[in-house]
């Protein structure tokens, strides 16, 4: 799918210390295998360090947030003369081509659900707060 | 080195390294294989939850809606459980038409099944509540599949068992959450992904007829399925799609046989579906191609290609509109539904392209009708 994640900002600073901290102690681990003589101390602290590194990026993969997704019914009016035109949330007993009541704008033709799609609650939210 | 050090740390950072070494080389496959036991059994529970979660709902929608005399909870859980057996295919003359009987009998079962819990549901609740139904037994089914994997691997501690059943987990959870999503969406009415074919002809229908230009309806033209004629671009177009706004797909491939039989000069046949796409493929892209756009067991796609394709030499233009599993089970995504609006421009494109003025057309929108009206 080509949604993009949303990650949590406390999960992006885990994932960018897991990272550094990764860094560091693969130079820790190399300094201590270049010594000489080898360098346990070292080599055994980077190895741990790694450990940990990892542990904290395992850890910042947990914090996306699942975007929250709300079914919506597109209401229009049957009439071609009015341009009446509304999102609302989807209601059981709902379905795509339903006629019921009268238009609220013109009152002559009836309101038709032309479309009933899932969508992002925020941009729902943006379409409901800024109609066209 | 500096394994002969007075440096305490270091004696015990040597010996946790050497016994850390000891271990994995002894006991890694061992380890691996309880972490493997492990995201198995995790599985195991998601899916029972989800079962049950499943179940519930439905019990609940079915006493909702079909006012049983008693708890349906009962005859849900044994229809769980419900099998078909698919005819034998070592003599594979006739297995089309074995199949659909078997189908058919299928069919039938799940019907009167429905009636006996849901007395009071009308047509539409009737068929939505039989393809709840569905959805549960599909979702009970990957979870007793998956459960009798992590027993069977834990009983023989057998690693290639394990490990075959924890990589395709993923790809498992993936499928149950679009199951359970299509249940959701069945339970509610609302239109799923794989409603898109139904939705193109729709449009088709609501765009073109009017007072001028009237759509003759004839209603269960066959079983549950529905057929407009009207004129499209000076065409003589019969649309077949099932009916809604239930959750039905009906028998198009009967449809277009009869239809065929009926009307003799007909001379080209549109199909719209939904398509899975590939990873990486955009959601709502629409596709053009030959040939029977039709998923399912095989029956109906086996009845157009005889009558379109064999008997009547019909060429077959097929619309695409892609998707993924989750989509197509799931509730019906904005790129899907303008992907619909995308496939009516191309369609009619089509349709002047390849036909002249006064043809004879069928245009089949295959899939689920649930949340389609007309």
């Amino acid at each position: 799918m080509s949604e993009e994640k949303n990650v949590k900002l406390s999960s992006r600073i885990l994932k960018a210390l897991g990272l550094f901290l990764m860094i560091v102690f693969v130079i820790i681990m190399y300094i201590g295998f270049i010594s000489n003589p080898m360098d346990l101390n070292l080599i055994i602290l980077g190895m741990s360090g790694l450990f940990i590194s990892v542990l904290l990026q395992s850890l910042a993969a947990k914090g996306v947030v699942k975007p929250e997704f709300v079914m919506i019914s597109e209401i229009k009016c049957s009439s071609p003369k009015c341009d009446f035109h509304k999102f609302r949330l989807f209601k059981e007993g709902d379905y795509v081509y339903k006629k019921f009541g009268v238009c609220e704008k013109c009152s002559t033709g009836k309101m038709l659900i032309q479309n009933i799609i899932q969508m992002n609650e925020k941009e729902f939210k943006k379409i409901i707060s800024n109609p066209k | 080195m500096t394994f002969g050090t007075d440096n305490i740390w270091t004696m015990v950072y040597n010996a946790i390294f050497l016994l850390v070494i000891i271990i994995f080389s002894l006991y890694g496959q061992k380890l691996q294989s309880l972490f493997w036991l492990q995201s198995i059994k995790n599985a195991v529970e998601e899916l029972k939850s989800m079962t049950l979660k499943a179940r519930d709902l439905l019990v609940e929608k079915i006493k909702e809606i079909g006012k049983p005399k008693k708890d349906p909870k009962a005859a849900v859980n044994s229809f769980l459980e419900f099998f078909t057996v698919t005819p034998v295919d070592l003599d594979p003359a006739g297995v089309i038409q074995r199949l659909e009987h078997v189908l058919d009998v299928r069919k039938n079962r799940w019907e009167e099944q429905v009636k006996q819990m849901a007395p009071e549901a009308n047509e539409v609740y009737a068929a939505n509540i039989e393809n709840a139904l569905e959805a549960a037994l599909g979702l009970h089914q990957i979870f007793k599949t998956v459960r009798h994997y992590y027993i069977l691997g834990k009983k023989s501690k057998s690693l290639m068992v394990i490990m075959q059943i924890q990589m395709q987990l993923s790809l498992i959870m993936q499928q149950a959450k679009a199951v359970e999503n299509a249940l959701n969406a069945f339970i509610e009415g609302k239109p799923i992904g794989d409603s898109v074919g139904p939705l193109v002809v729709t449009k088709l229908v609501q765009n073109y007829g009017s007072e001028g230009n009237p759509v003759k309806k004839i209603e269960d033209y066959t079983k549950e399925i529905n057929l407009y004629e009207l004129n499209i671009e000076g065409r003589n177009a019969f649309i077949i799609r099932a009916k809604g706004p239930g959750a039905t797909v009906g028998k198009p491939g009967e449809a277009i046989k009869k239809l065929l039989n009926e009307k003799k000069n007909i001379s080209r046949l549109f199909m719209v579906d939904a398509g899975l796409k590939l990873e990486g493929e955009k959601t709502g892209a629409v596709i053009e191609g030959v040939g029977a756009v039709i998923g399912g067991f095989g029956v109906e796609k086996y009845k157009i290609e005889e009558a379109a394709g064999v008997k009547n030499k019909l060429p077959m233009d097929g619309y695409v509109i892609k998707e993924s599993i989750e989509d197509a089970y799931g509730p019906m995504k904005k790129e899907i539904a303008d992907g619909a609006d995308k496939a009516v421009k191309l369609l009619i494109q089509g349709i002047k392209e390849r036909t002249l003025e006064n043809d004879n057309i069928i245009i089949a929108g295959i899939g689920n009708c649930c949340g389609i009206g007309d």
